[in-house]
C-alpha cells in the first residue's frame, strides 16, 4: 500500500515539475521537493514494513530492489532540489523524477512478483545487504548524471551547458564511490564468504564491471580538455544504460548466479 | 632517449587509460553474449562456421584467459603502474595539496590485479558429497567427518537452510568438534575453507566379484573391468532395491542394466543398495584471498578519502 501511494505521490510531482517546465522556464515549484522527500520515505518505510515481516532487511527481490532503487533516487532528488541553488536545474529533476516513476511502474508490473518472501539461504547475509543498498545509491546518482548529460547534450546555451557538466560531475563524484564499494567490494566480500569465489565471470559481475569501467573512462575523460564534454557526456548516458542492462537485461535476457537479483 | 619519453609519455596519459578502459568494457561485454566454456564443436552447432571459428580462434569461449583479455589487461595494469608511479612522484616533489586518495585507489587496483594472478596460478578447489558418517581427506593434515546433515524449509517449501554439522581433525588429533557450516558461514581451516554448496540425494551399490572382493560404486561412478565400465546411473524401485547401471564399451554405450540385492550383473554379485541424503561442500584453498582483501580496503579508503579531499576543495 505505501508503495502504491508513493508511485501516485511522485507521479504528482513529476506532473508539477512538467508544469512548472513548461510554465517559466527558469522557475522552481515549491512543492514537488517535499513530494520526492514523502515519496521516498514511504518507499522506506514499504522496504522497513516488508523487512519486519520477513525478520530481514527486504532487499532479496527484484520488486524490493525496484522499490529501494526508486526510493534511492527519490530521496537523492529531494535533497538535491532542497538543497542546490545555482545548480538546480528542473528538467533533471523532472527527468530522474520520470526514471523513478518508470521503475514503480515496473515494480507493480507481473515480472515484479510483490510477495513477502523469506530470503533463500544464500541471501541471508548482511553482506547482501550492504552490497544491494550501496549499489543502488551510488545508481540513484547515476540516475541523476544520466538525465543532466542529456540536459548538457541537448541545450545550446554555454552556461546551461556547463551546468549541465557540473552537475554530471558532482552526481557521478558522488555516485561512483558509492558503487564501486556497494557493487564491487561488498559484491566480492559477499561472494567470497557464500561460493567461495570472490569473482566469477557470472554475467551480473561482468556487467557490473563494464558499468564501473565505463564510468572510470568518464572520470579520466574530464583530465583530458578536449574530452571534458561532448565524449563525457556520452559516456555518462552509455553508463546508465549500463547499469540499467546490468539489472534488467541480464535477469531476463542472461542467466547465471544473480538469477533471483 | 626520446623513444623513453615518448615510451613514458604515452604510459601515463590518460588518454591511453580511456581506451583501455573502454576496450576491457568492450571485450567484457562481447563475452557475455558469447556462452563460456562449451566444448569447440558446441560452438559449430550452435553458431554459423565463421562465427564458431572467430570465437573458439579468439579465445572468446573462456574470455578471461582470452589473449585480447590478457594483452588488454596487461597493459592496463602497466599503464596504471607507470601512472601511479609518476604521479605520485610528482605530487612529493611540488607543493601542491598532496592528494593521496586517487593514488591509494591505482595502487589497490594494482594489488587486486595482482591477487587475481595469484588466484589463477594457485587456487585449488574441489568439491565432494558427503552422507552422514562419511569422512573425506581434505589435505594430507586435515580429515573431516560429516556428523549431520540438515535441510529446513520454509512453510511453502521454499529452502531455508542446509547445515552440515562436521568434526575436523589435524594429523589425527581433534581440532573442530560440530561446527555447522552453512551457506555464508563457511569453516575455516587455517588458508583452507569449506562451503556449504548444495545437496541431493545419492545412490550406493555394493558389488561383490567372484572372489568375494567388495566394491562400493555411488551415484555417477563406474566400475571398470578392462574394457568394460558399470555407471551407477540410479536407484529404482518403491523401496529403492533396484540399482540401475548404464554399460560401456570404451566409448560407446552398451545396454542398460538392472539387478536387485543378491541378483547378478556384470559378473558382479549386487550385495546391497541404498540411497542417502548427501550435503554438496566445496573446499578451497586460495592463497590470492589475501592480497585481494588487501586491495579492497586500499580501494575503499583511497575512494573515501578522495571523495573527502574532493568535498574540501569544493569540486562536488
Amino acid at each position: 500500500m505505501t508503495a502504491t501511494i508513493a508511485f501516485v505521490v511522485l507521479i504528482i510531482a513529476a506532473v508539477l515539475q512538467a508544469a512548472f517546465l513548461l510554465a517559466r522556464r527558469r522557475g522552481r515549484d515549491p512543492v514537488s521537493p517535499y513530494l520526492l522527500l514523502g515519496a521516498g520515505l514511504l518507499l522506506l518505510a514499504n522496504i522497513a514494513e516488508r523487512s519486519l515481516a520477513i525478520r530481514f532487511v527486504a532487499v532479496t527481490n527484484t520488486f524490493e530492489s525496484l522499490v529501494f532503487f526508486a526510493g534511492a533516487i527519490a530521496l537523492v532528488l529531494a535533497v538535491h532540489a532542497l538543497r542546490a541553488r545555482r545548480r538546480y536545474i528542473p528538467f533533471v529533476v523532472f527527468g530522474a523524477t520520470v526514471i523513478a516513476v518508470a521503475l514503480l511502474a515496473v515494480a507493480s508490473s507481473p515480472i515484479a512478483p510483490r510477495e513477502v518472501l523469506p530470503p533463500i539461504p544464500a541471501l541471508q547475509s548482511y553482506w547482501l545487504v550492504l552490497h544491494v543498498t550501496f549499489s543502488f545509491i551510488g545508481e540513484a546518482f547515476f540516475a541523476v548524471s544520466f538525465v543532466a548529460s542529456i540536459y548538457a547534450l541537448a541545450v545550446r546555451d554555454p552556461g546551461k551547458r556547463e551546468d549541465g557538466e557540473r552537475l554530471t560531475y558532482t552526481a557521478i563524484g558522488i555516485g561512483f564511490p558509492v558503487f564501486t564499494v556497494g557493487a564491487l567490494v561488498f559484491g566480492a566480500v559477499w561472494a567470497q564468504t557464500a561460493w567461495g569465489a570472490y569473482w566469477s565471470w557470472d554475467p551480473k559481475e561482468t556487467w557490473a564491471l563494464i558499468t564501473w569501467l565505463t564510468y572510470t573512462a568518464y572520470l579520466h575523460t574530464r583530465l583530458v580538455p578536449r574530452l571534458r564534454g561532448k565524449t563525457s557526456a556520452i559516456l555518462s548516458i552509455v553508463g546508465f544504460a549500463f547499469t540499467v542492462f546490468t539489472f534488467f537485461g541480464v535477469n531476463y535476457l542472461l542467466s547465471g548466479l544473480h538469477s533471483y537479483a | 632517449m626520446d623513444l623513453l619519453k615518448t615510451l613514458h609519455r604515452t604510459l601515463t596519459s590518460a588518454r591511453l587509460a580511456i581506451a583501455l578502459l573502454l576496450s576491457l568494457a568492450a571485450t567484457a561485454l562481447v563475452a557475455t553474449l558469447v556462452p563460456q566454456g562449451l566444448d569447440a564443436s558446441e560452438y559449430y552447432v550452435r553458431y554459423p562456421r565463421f562465427w564458431a571459428w572467430l570465437i573458439t580462434a579468439t579465445g572468446f569461449d573462456a574470455f578471461s584467459k582470452s589473449a585480447l583479455f590478457l594483452a588488454l589487461a596487461a597493459l592496463f595494469f602497466v599503464n596504471t603502474a607507470v601512472c601511479t608511479v609518476d604521479r605520485f612522484s610528482r605530487r612529493l616533489c611540488t607543493r601542491a595539496p598532496k592528494r593521496f586518495g586517487p593514488d591509494l585507489i591505482h595502487v589497490g587496483i594494482l594489488v587486486l590485479v595482482a591477487g587475481g594472478i595469484v588466484t589463477a596460478a594457485t587456487r585449488r578447489d574441489g568439491f565432494v558429497y558427503m552422507a552422514e558418517g562419511d569422512r573425506v581427506l581434505l589435505t594430507e593434515e586435515y580429515e573431516m567427518a560429516l556428523r549431520s546433515f540438515r535441510f529446513d524449509k520454509y512453510a511453502d517449501g521454499r529452502p531455508r537452510d542446509w547445515v552440515s554439522t562436521v568434526d575436523v581433525t589435524r594429523n589425527g588429533a581433534p581440532l573442530v568438534s560440530r561446527f555447522a557450516i552453512e551457506v555464508n558461514r563457511p569453516l575455516r581451516l587455517g588458508r583452507l575453507r569449506v562451503f556449504q554448496s548444495g545437496y541431493g540425494r545419492q545412490g550406493r551399490a555394493t558389488l561383490v566379484d567372484g572372489a568375494g572382493r567388495e566394491q562400493i560404486i555411488r551415484s555417477g561412478q563406474a566400475l571398470r573391468q578392462g574394457q568394460v565400465s558399470l555407471i551407477l546411473s540410479a536407484i529404482e524401485g518403491p523401496a529403492g532395491r533396484t540399482a540401475v547401471f548404464e554399460r560401456w564399451e570404451g566409448h560407446t554405450a552398451t545396454g542398460v542394466l538392472r539387478a536387485s540385492v543378491s541378483e547378478t550383473v556384470g559378473g558382479y554379485t549386487l550385495a546391497a543398495v541404498e540411497e542417502r541424503d548427501v550435503t554438496g561442500l566445496t573446499v578451497v584453498d586460495d592463497p590470492g584471498v589475501i592480497p585481494v582483501v588487501v586491495s579492497l580496503i586500499l580501494i575503499t579508503v583511497g575512494l573515501a578519502l578522495t571523495y573527502a579531499q574532493k568535498i574540501g576543495d569544493r569540486q562536488l
